[in-house]
């Protein structure tokens, strides 16, 4: 059990969307029995579990975390916990105080507001080649190192994928300049 | 260490002391430095939230997948599963395709919409069907073809090519969809779809982007964002 649990966070830190879903998958139907007994819109659940379950996901592959006394399970209703909570807070709705949350530590997920700039950049990303998408992610969101990036890619060496990446970054700050 | 190598590091806390010293040092004087973080600190909330989208997208459609298998019968939740698991696999093949992955990740066996089998219909003409759907395909192709023999059937002839497709035929099999592609089969998108995937197998790259191309301009909603963000990749 606790080699699967182990094998499954490694998994989710190597950005495995097979391990997000099997996640997603795993959990669902327990989650939304646990949060039956606040009378919310089965849709407006839904939505809240993927936010979780996508928060979850890239805190494992941006910040490479390592859950050493809690487990994935925990830490997803830790985050789905808050994110249900603040709706409910939202909506001016009660929390009834006995519920099958209770257990759970909540945990709250840091999705910032993009700025301008970043919202620009966002927005160009996804216009660009998908191997300019692949390398750049690759180095600024799962930040690996240049030498990291050769080991799994089929790049020649180092330089190639410096000149790549450059390439590419300038091609998306191009893209913004020109609209 | 270089310039980049040092921003990831300051941006991930990974430096060593010295290398941090010297971060700091060019954070306060080198304005070029500073703006140079501050582009890495933008790429990388950009980025996060581009794939954010990204997965909640995939989310969904597995989530609008799931619901409606509950009222069909096993084979379909087998198949469908498969399905899901593939489709979305397909999605997030963003590492430098080569045609064998892209090939394979887009694959998914063609369920049976013709005459789907149902309990107690053993007629002479649903045994292709029962086979193909229970998987013996070296069986349903026999059969498919002694059906053909009589009735020329182009629909009857879709489920023969792809009958020679999932028994690892494939030369027969494109064959086949190659002579629906003139026929008045109302799997034609289907027939497009898969003689795209074959011929990308075959890493007949240009062919296959023409076939998606036409899937594209045929309008049926059948794959047509598959094809769209294949033909992504195949660019």
């Amino acid at each position: 059990m606790e080699n699967t649990e182990a094998t499954l966070q490694e998994r989710l830190r190597a950005d495995d969307k097979k391990a997000l879903e099997e996640v997603y998958i795993a959990h669902k139907e327990v989650f939304l029995s646990y949060a039956s007994s606040f009378n919310v819109d089965r849709d407006v659940l839904l939505d809240i579990y993927q936010d979780s379950v996508i928060a979850l996901f890239q805190n494992f592959v941006r910040k490479q975390t390592v859950l050493e006394k809690s487990t994935v399970k925990t830490y997803l209703f830790g985050i789905a916990k808050n994110k249900l909570y603040t709706y409910l807070k939202a909506q001016k709705r009660l929390i009834v105080t006995n519920n099958s949350f209770e257990t759970f530590e909540e945990i709250k997920s840091e999705e910032q507001e993009l700025t301008r700039e970043q919202r620009l950049l966002a927005k160009y990303f996804d216009e660009i080649s998908t191997s300019c998408q692949h390398i750049l992610k690759l180095f600024y969101y799962r930040s690996l190192s240049i030498k990291e990036i050769v080991s799994m890619t089929q790049y020649k060496d180092e330089n190639t994928v410096k000149s790549h990446k450059s390439r590419c970054l300038k091609r998306l700050t191009e893209l913004i300049k020109n609209n | 260490m270089d310039r980049e190598q040092l921003i990831q590091g300051y941006i991930e806390g990974t430096l060593t002391s010295t290398q941090q010293e010297e971060a700091t040092k060019l954070l306060a004087n080198d304005a070029a430095f500073k703006e140079e973080v501050s582009l890495y600190k933008d790429l990388q909330a950009a980025i996060t939230d581009s794939e954010r989208r990204t997965l909640k997208t995939s989310l969904q459609e597995l989530e609008n997948k799931t619901p409606a298998l509950k009222k069909r019968s096993n084979f379909y939740l087998i198949a469908a599963s498969i399905v899901v698991v593939l489709g979305i696999g397909s999605l997030f093949m963003f590492s430098s395709p080569n045609p064998e992955q892209l090939y394979a990740s887009n694959f998914e066996v063609y369920p049976n919409t013709l005459k789907p089998v149902v309990r107690g219909d053993v007629g002479e003409e649903m045994l292709p069907f029962i086979a193909y759907e229970t998987k013996e395909y070296d069986k349903a192709v026999v059969s498919f073809a002694s059906i053909l023999e009589q009735n020329d059937d182009p629909d009857i002839r879709f489920y023969y090519a792809m009958s020679l497709l999932n028994d690892s035929q494939e030369t027969k099999a494109l064959q086949e969809l190659k002579v629906l592609e003139s026929s008045n089969t109302k799997y034609l998108p289907q027939v497009y779809w898969y003689t795209a995937l074959l011929e990308l197998k075959k890493e007949n790259i240009e062919a296959s982007k023409t076939l998606l191309n036409r899937l594209i301009e045929d309008k049926a909603l059948y794959k047509n964002r598959e094809a769209k963000q294949l033909l992504k990749k195949l660019d």
